[in-house]
């Protein structure tokens, strides 16, 4: 356990609709058994779409909604039975738009919540600095600027610091790049990366593929409140899409071609479409089989194509999302 | 009680300094802070001088000198009532802004946060009101009356501290059962009609009148009282406050496992 930053089993969680006096008549299942984990040094990415069930295991495990069943560990510790020390060893992030005092600037903001976790003025002023570096918050103007006059990416680069501000073993990040200027969503991203090099656990959630491929070490695909494929980014590939397309640009010689072409790709699954002078040709095979398109592609060298470029295409994250989360939503 | 004591001096610590901070920005709350209470003795003359001759007003209610009185009242009442209202708004205020949340995962107990953000208002609000009405007690009364009025505006602290239980209680069950603010706005003049502020409880029908013993507001205005109608001993001003206390023990014991409870809710549903 030890190893594992975030240790998520079972979670149930049932919002109940209606009025205090009618409660347990109707509710919403939430969550629906979501187990995972995140071992140290990693970010491990929770995406699923809109109401999957994503800020609610965020706030699960960060102590901040109790689970109507199954457990949760941060860092060793249960978020029910240790809330005190597991919020000692969390950085959260809830939303980009909200959560700080409007006419306050980042600096003073930042502070506010640096004396609540006790940090001494002195080491809380370098600490500032320190954030500042690592974020760009002084770059960007964020530290003597107030809140309300702030934009997304400012307030984003601002979350991201009180997240980081006590120094927490654990950050969980809930859609940390929405609506970020692409500049912000880079610093972000660069410094969550940051954070698994130095050994610490980053949960993060989006619906946003790049994102999640870019910056995640391992997936948890989430819909309807399921956990419904997790693993790193090729394994979820390989499970998921025994396919993949070896592409290939190739000028042809001056002779005809197509009979060639025809002869020397028999037996494979491939198309072949023209661009200029350029012939480009797919041709689809099983995963760790791609060599043998490959050898085809350089025997045709030999009948006078010259090999511009080649390359093998996987299946995009976003194919898996769609196929994963419409068999998710049928459940 | 080790770590609480710490985590309210931290939390304390934080919101004065944001409080501070926010302040400084928006100086014309300050002015406004500064002209309630002479707004409020202002409407309260006229009406009375509408209603008969202000010698009836100071008989009815018992004291010698009205303005003094009235000037007093209204530091004790505005300071007394912010601390209700500052700490049950607090939670939703926090809420609305979406601090709440970081606020909890940085401090043990939301009802210590409470407590913090409510007295650190109310004591601020406390000290603007009662220097705003230093000039008035000067020009109506004189040094010894300034002197009586710091007084009180120690026991009015003491007296603030008895009245946060309610806040807290009021806030996190506001927040809780996810009331809106706009439910809150019912408990400062109902305070008002019950603490005798600005006339009689004796006025009062009997179930009201027995009510406002149970509001240590009103023990607070009769210390007020007897200071502005017989330039009583210290001493003997403190009677009503000690009263004013031991009601807000009573109140705070009672708000502990009530916060608790209400803290589950949170935690259950999701506040
Ligand atoms: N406080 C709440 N009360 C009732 N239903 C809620 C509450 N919060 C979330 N839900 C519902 O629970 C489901 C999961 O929501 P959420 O965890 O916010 O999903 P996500 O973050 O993936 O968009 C949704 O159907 C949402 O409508
Ligand atoms: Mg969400």
């Amino acid at each position: 356990m030890r190893e594992d930053g975030i240790v998520a089993e079972s979670l149930v969680k049932r919002y109940h609709i209606g009025g205090l006096l009618r409660r347990g008549r109707r509710y919403i299942e939430a969550l629906r058994g979501v187990s995972f984990r995140a071992r140290r040094g990693e970010v491990l990415g929770l995406l699923g779409p809109n109401g999957a069930g994503k800020t609610t295991t965020v706030k699960i495990l960060a102590t901040l909604l109790e689970p109507d069943e199954g457990d949760a560990w941060i860092a060793g510790f249960h978020v029910v039975k240790d809330r005190g020390l597991v919020r000692r060893n969390i950085g959260v992030m809830l939303s980009v738009e909200r959560g700080f005092y409007w006419k306050l600037t980042g600096r003073e903001n930042l502070v506010y919540f640096g004396l609540l976790y006790g940090i001494p003025r002195a080491k809380l002023d370098s600490r500032i600095r320190e954030l500042s570096d690592l974020i760009g918050l002084e770059e960007v103007g964020v530290l003597d600027k107030p809140f309300e006059e702030m934009s997304l990416g400012m307030k984003a680069r601002l979350g991201l610091a009180r997240a980081l501000l006590a120094d927490p073993e654990v950050i969980m990040l809930d859609e940390p790049s929405l609506g970020l200027d692409p500049a912000s969503a880079r610093r972000v991203r660069r410094v969550i990366r940051g954070l698994a090099e130095e050994g610490k656990t980053v949960l993060l959630t989006t619906h946003n593929m790049v994102e999640a491929e870019e910056v995640c070490d391992r997936i948890a695909f989430i819909a309807s409140g399921r956990i419904v494929a997790e693993g790193s980014v090729d394994e979820l590939k390989s499970i998921l899409s025994p396919i993949v397309s070896v592409v290939a640009r190739l000028l042809p010689p001056h002779n005809e071609v197509n009979g060639l072409l025809d002869k020397t790709l028999a037996g494979f699954d491939f198309s072949v479409r023209e661009r200029g002078e350029y012939l480009v040709v797919r041709i689809r095979v099983k995963r760790g089989e791609e060599h043998l398109a490959v050898e085809k592609l350089l025997s045709l060298v030999k009948d006078g194509f010259r090999l511009i470029e080649s390359r093998v295409e996987e299946p995009g994250l976003e194919d898996l999302y769609i196929a994963l989360t419409r068999g998710g939503s049928e459940a | 009680m080790r770590p609480v004591a710490s985590a309210l001096a931290r939390q304390l610590a934080a919101e004065y300094y944001m409080r501070f901070m926010a302040f400084s920005r928006a100086k014309h709350l300050l002015v406004t802070q500064i002209m309630w209470p002479y707004i409020m003795v202002v409407i309260i003359i006229l009406l009375g001088e509408a209603y008969g001759d202000i010698e009836v007003y100071a008989g009815n209610i018992g004291v010698d000198n009205p303005v003094l009185f009235l000037f007093t009242a209204s530091a004790v009442a505005l300071s007394s009532l912010s601390a209700v209202t500052y700490t049950a708004s607090s939670v939703i205020w926090a809420r609305w802004l979406g601090t709440l949340e970081y606020v909890t995962l940085a401090a043990p107990s939301s009802a210590v946060y409470v407590a913090a953000a409510g007295f650190a208002g109310a004591s601020l609000t406390t000290l603007t009101v009662y220097a705003s009405v230093v000039p008035a007690i000067l020009y109506f009364g004189g040094l010894a009356d300034l002197l009586v009025l710091g007084y009180l505006a120690g026991l009015t602290v003491l007296g603030l501290a008895t009245l946060l239980a309610a806040g807290i209680v009021a806030g996190m069950a506001s927040v809780a059962l996810r009331l809106e603010s706009n439910v809150l706005d019912f408990i400062p003049p109902l305070l008002v009609l019950l603490s005798g502020v600005f006339y009689p409880v004796e006025l009062l029908p009997a179930l009201l009148e027995a009510a406002s013993r149970f509001i240590p507001l009103y023990y607070v205005v009769e210390a007020a009282k007897l200071y502005s109608s017989l330039s009583t001993a210290p001493l003997e001003l403190a009677a009503p406050i000690y009263a004013a206390a031991v009601l807000g023990l009573v109140y705070a014991a009672l708000a502990v496992p009530l916060s608790l409870l209400l803290e589950r809710a949170m935690l259950r549903r999701g506040a």
